[in-house]
């Protein structure tokens, strides 16, 4: 299981590397439907069908075919980019470096104490302080849905309800900029 | 077979009492729909009644403040520890409605002068506000990150609100790439958190971090980057280069709202989750605070000396003044001077900024914005007391004595010498000294008799609502400088009883 999460995870990020490098948008937007895919098997390994289905209806089917279709309405040409110079170079590997470093010594339970950086076990690095709510047992057993939905409308209520906040500002502001004004006609 | 459904959370609602508890926040979100609304029954000439509406809404939520703070029922967390009901978060809602109220009374003017009076103005500053003050009240990392994009969203938008310029378009554009990648880091800190302590209630985190022994590097990856996005709300260096440019192509009356009132937003959550959520982990992040705090500090007040433009000083003095306000994060969460000196800077930075930039917003012609320093030479022949109450704002972000700047300082490096961090306030303080050069420049420029050649710049005349907040925002520097035990026992108070911490 550990092996089919960490296949599912590689191709998740390298299809997330092709949506920024390949030239030509479509392959950006194919390769973010592979990502979105990947990630929504993710939720299915870790015992959220629901989430699994969401994620794959909404993602990779309505929002992905809108992209396409706006991609093959416009039919933008292929981008012309700048070689990557050795600033880019070196910002790139100094990301990577700390971003392996940070994983690395996380994932094999070093720790950082007050004595600096603290070798352990691999193991016997969990958090004495992990304690998530949802073991699959228990999300199985109440069903996939309600947990979603118990949760939603009590922990998460108030962020549930910013969200149409949100959306409705994003609405107005898409309207705003684009609308034609009797000036500018 | 069907598995017997049992909820594994017992359902309760929330009660009537955190309805009322939310209740500024619901008056505003609430005044932004009805707003659009009225945007379509107000005839297009009349547009001056939707900020008359929209001053309604905001005083009405600050009632709903005043009457939280009094109320003996506050100082806990709403909606399942989402949201806190406490004094902290009322302080900070007061100052930022005061501020958007400041900013709806001039905007109208300047508004109808740069051919931009569109309804959708004040309902998106009435957002950008309701984001804000969810913000400061913000106890999950959840409501934290949703506020932060509402506000934001909001503020891109009026960033971008003159549609027909090319720099207030680039300026939107600009801010809304470089701070989608902010929230990006942002939400992969919160992820990280998350994923190290279990919860996104920061009364439950605070809690986990509390019985821990051992660090775990990804948690601290994830306060770092938490960090980040929020110092970019805040521009602190390094995370401050969108500032200039975006202060700059906004409308002058939108960089008066954003430059004060965001970042009063950021530094009443930065200050919640850092110095009140993650005390434990102190050591780790204290570096880093205080390396920013000095970088900005720096940064702002030696680029600010170069400027020749009003806006893109301001925006300087701005990213400086933060770093000065971080000095009161950065000093140990033991120390509340710290947090009261933060509260009570934000306030007398809130009251002088918005005066200043009230000034280049009422002051501005028709057509070109005031903005360059040739425009404000020989105002003060002009218009005597507009000139002398923008030398009154200059003062007090300098922090001269007696000005509401000077005790904002005072705080925050009393606050860096009580708990051991000296040399924190000998930076501060040095370029303090570096800032009156800029400061005084300007003011000087001012009282300067315009070269025989050159035309004056065309300055407007100031409208009843443009001078009662130049009034108001003299008032207040003054009463902040002078009375000011009555903002700081407020500050006191609401540090005092701040969430996550009061209710143990």
């Amino acid at each position: 299981m550990t092996a089919l999460i960490a296949v599912v995870m590689a191709l998740a990020a390298i299809s997330a590397i092709g949506v920024v490098l390949s030239p030509q948008t479509i392959y950006s937007a194919l390769s973010l439907v592979v990502t979105v895919t990947m990630i929504s098997v993710l939720f299915l390994l870790l015992n959220a069908q629901f989430l699994f289905a969401v994620q794959l209806i909404i993602y990779a089917g309505a929002v992905m075919v809108l992209f396409v279709f706006i991609i093959a309405l416009l039919n933008p040409e292929a981008e012309d980019r700048p070689a990557l110079d050795y600033r880019a170079m070196i910002g790139l590997a100094a990301v990577a470096a700390v971003t392996i470093l940070v994983f690395v010594t996380a994932r094999n339970g070093i720790t950082y104490g007050s004595g600096g950086f603290r070798g352990q076990q691999v193991g016997a690095a969990s958090n004495p302080y992990h304690t998530f709510a949802f073991g699959a047992d228990a999300v199985n057993a109440a069903g996939n849905v309600q947990t979603v939905a118990g949760q939603l409308f009590t922990t998460y209520l108030l962020p549930f309800e910013i969200t149409s906040l949100l959306l409705l500002v994003a609405a107005i502001g898409a309207v705003y900029l684009t609308r034609r004004t009797k000036e500018a006609a | 077979m069907l598995a017997q459904a049992v909820p594994i959370v017992p359902l309760v609602t929330p009660s009537a009492k955190d309805l009322l508890g939310l209740l500024p926040e619901l008056i505003l979100g609430g005044g932004f729909v009805v707003l659009m609304l009225l945007d379509l029954v107000v005839p297009a000439r009349r547009r001056a009644w939707l900020a008359a509406f929209a001053f309604l809404f905001i005083a009405a939520s600050f009632g709903a403040c005043m009457w939280g703070w009094f109320d003996s029922g506050s100082g806990r967390a709403l909606y399942f520890g989402s949201i806190a009901y406490d004094k902290y978060a009322m302080f900070i809602n007061a100052v930022l409605l005061i501020s958007a109220a400041l900013v709806v009374i001039i905007s109208p003017q300047y508004l109808n002068r740069r051919g931009l009076h569109y309804g959708e103005y004040y309902a998106l500053i009435l957002a950008a506000t309701t984001g804000m003050m969810l913000l400061a009240g913000a106890m999950s990392l959840m409501v934290i990150f949703l506020a932060i994009e509402l506000l934001s969203v909001s503020l891109y938008i009026l960033s971008g609100f003159s549609r027909h310029e090319e720099r207030s378009q680039e300026a939107a554009l600009k801010y809304l790439l470089l701070g989608g990648f902010a929230s990006g880091f942002l939400l992969f800190g919160m992820a990280l958190v998350y994923g190290e302590t279990g919860h996104t209630q920061l009364q439950q985190i605070e809690a986990a971090l509390r019985v821990s022994t051992n660090v775990d590097p990804l948690l601290l990856a994830g306060v770092i980057l938490i960090f980040i996005g929020l110092a970019f709300k805040a521009s602190l260096v390094p995370f401050h280069t969108w500032t200039p440019d975006v202060y700059q192509g906004a409308p002058t009356s939108v960089t008066t709202f954003m430059s004060v009132a965001t970042k009063v937003a950021a530094f009443a959550v930065m200050v919640r989750v850092f110095t009140y959520t993650f005390p434990a982990v102190y050591a780790h992040w204290q570096a880093i605070v205080f390396l920013v705090a000095i970088a900005s500090m720096l940064v702002g007040n030696i680029a600010a000396l170069t400027q020749t433009s009003v806006k893109r000083m301001l925006a300087y003095s701005g990213i400086a003044q933060a770093g000065y306000i971080l000095i009161g994060v950065a000093v140990s969460p033991s120390e509340p001077l710290g947090t009261i000196g933060v509260l009570y800077y934000l306030a007398a930075y809130a009251v002088t900024n918005i005066g200043a930039f009230a000034v280049i917003t009422v002051m501005a012609g028709r057509g070109e914005d005031l903005d360059s320093y040739a425009g404000l030479r020989g105002l003060a022949y002009r218009r005597p007391y507009v000139a002398a109450a923008m030398g009154l704002f200059l003062l007090s972000l300098g922090g001269f004595p007696p000005t509401a700047g000077f005790f904002g300082k005072f705080f925050v490096f009393a606050a860096a010498i009580k708990s051991g961090q000296t040399s924190l306030a000998l930076w501060g303080i040095a370029t303090s000294a570096v800032s009156v050069f800029y400061y005084l420049r300007v003011a000087l420029l001012m009282y300067q008799r315009p070269a025989a050649d050159q035309p004056e710049y065309q300055w407007s005349r100031s409208t009843f609502g443009g001078s009662a907040v130049l009034l108001a925002t003299t008032a207040g520097t003054l009463v902040l400088g002078i009375l000011v035990t009555l903002v700081y026992s407020a500050a006191a108070a609401a540090q005092g009883a701040l969430l996550p911490v009061a209710a143990g």
